[in-house]
């Protein structure tokens, strides 16, 4: 059995209708190795840690101390995330901010049993559109500071899923606007993210969360879009919460048929199957799981995890969707012409070769 | 009877195994509490008297009663100090 068919077992560990293999005995030191690596690069160790302990993936008392040490390690950084995470809600909220927190923090407390479990490497939260430019000049001010310059000031507030910052600590901070870029994300209804949205506890502090619903469909958006491959993790969530999940199915169906996201639902129900190999059920699956998207749908999701993906893709793919010819000339004016410094974020050289190949990218048809 | 005490409620952390990663409030530095130590944090769930602690971890870990105390009350005032435990 492969490294790809554990990982795949491991991910799924605990979940019904789960088809994935574990390991009849200890593996080798090399293959050990080399597996241990993909179990932190696809955040599975909450759940490898989970099956040693339970005796279901044999391991020799070397490779469990490396588990088990991992596991402590990954726990620590979750604690280390979450201080970062009340320090920017405090500072936030003390301007008037409103924050909803998503994906791993979140995740971690309102979708599975330990959040010990679900292990994560950055803070992700999401502002609202009108606040964000603020949200994100209080934390540069902070000591935060982008890992890329914006394409034209205004572009992330009007079009953009968000930037990231790297805090004073070195952590990532992923500050959100909406929660996919692209044709899928200009259709998300974003003020029902944070009138749905829900308190949960952290230490003493009632923090918000995207309600089940919407916290479904972000997790399907980001396994489904994310990657052509996505994270075993991301999938997982997906599986989780299918299974697990307080959602109101005929609100899912509602939201989803609302945001034209049929589609993307259906391709990560799939992706529990055929990349977790779990076979989720259940009358969400029922409605939507053998959903025949249009050709406008499969364009849209092959401008996100086609062959041919890539960021002039989907500002093409999103076109129709941006409302207006001023906002439709801005969007194209700030990806084809954006500011120096956005190109040199990048590692481009910006001007005149930026500019070419912009258009080019745009307008040129893809390869099939 | 001795004080009672319990964990703080500002207190963060997760359990790995038989250990604990707790983030002090008091400063935000994540310590991490193994054997007796994770074993009380387990204890302070719910209000419990120091010579309860005691007693449950002299039995558990077959030790003499007042070895354990001699290290039980400084873990306590410890995680009190940093925010982690209050007497109540």
């Amino acid at each position: 059995m492969s490294r790809a068919g554990f990982l795949q077992g491991v991910a799924a560990i605990g979940l019904p209708g789960r088809s994935g293999v574990l390991p009849v005995a200890p593996l080798g030191d090399r293959e050990w190795r080399s597996f241990l690596s993909r179990v932190r690069e696809q955040r599975l160790v909450g759940y490898l840690h989970q099956a040693v302990d339970a005796g279901v993936f044999p391991v020799t008392e070397e490779q469990a101390t490396a588990v088990a040490e991992l596991h402590l390690q990954s726990c620590v950084n979750a604690l280390r995330l979450d201080q970062l995470l009340l320090d920017v809600v405090e500072l936030l909220s003390a301007e008037g901010i409103e924050i909803v927190v998503l994906k791993g923090t979140a995740l971690a407390h309102l979708v599975y049993p330990d959040p010990a479990v679900r292990v994560f490497g950055d803070v992700d939260l999401l502002l609202r559109s009108d606040q964000y430019d603020r949200g994100i000049e209080l934390l540069v001010k902070a000591g935060c500071h982008r890992q890329t310059a914006q394409a034209r000031p205004g572009f992330e507030r009007r079009f953009a899923k968000g930037t990231t910052l790297t805090a004073r600590d070195g952590h990532e901070l992923d500050v959100h606007r909406n929660l996919v870029f692209g044709t899928f994300g200009f259709v998300i209804d974003l003020d029902e993210l944070f009138r749905s949205s829900v308190e949960f506890q952290l230490g003493d502090r009632r923090l918000r969360a995207l309600g089940p619903e919407t916290r479904l469909l972000h997790a399907c958006y980001h396994a489904a879009l994310g990657d052509p491959k996505p994270r075993y993790s991301s999938v997982r969530d997906v599986a989780q919460m299918l299974t697990t999940g307080d959602h109101d199915v005929s609100r899912v169906l509602e939201l989803t048929r609302r945001w034209q996201s049929e589609a993307v639902l259906s391709r990560a129900i799939e992706l529990c199957r055929s990349h977790l190999g779990v076979e989720v059920s259940g009358p969400l699956v029922d409605a939507v799981g053998g959903y025949e998207p249009t050709r406008r749908e499969s364009r849209a999701i092959a401008s996100y995890v086609g062959p041919n993906r890539h960021f002039a893709a989907k500002v093409r793919a999103s076109l129709p969707y941006v409302d207006g010819l001023r906002s439709k000339a801005a969007f194209v004016t700030a990806v084809v012409v954006p500011e120096p410094e956005f190109a040199l974020s990048h590692g481009e050289e910006p001007g005149l070769p930026w500019i070419r190949r912009g258009f080019r990218s745009l307008f040129e048809r893809d390869k099939p | 009877m001795t004080a009672l005490w319990v964990r703080d409620p500002r207190a963060r952390w997760r359990r790995s195994g038989g250990r604990v990663a707790l983030a002090a409030p008091s400063d935000g530095e994540v310590m991490v509490l193994d054997s007796t130590a994770a074993v009380t944090w387990e204890l302070l769930a719910s209000p419990i008297s120091e010579d309860e602690v005691v007693d449950i971890l002299a039995e558990g870990f077959g030790e003499d009663v007042e070895v354990v105390r001699g290290s039980v009350v400084p873990f306590l005032l410890e995680l009190c100090e940093r925010g982690a435990a209050r007497r109540l």
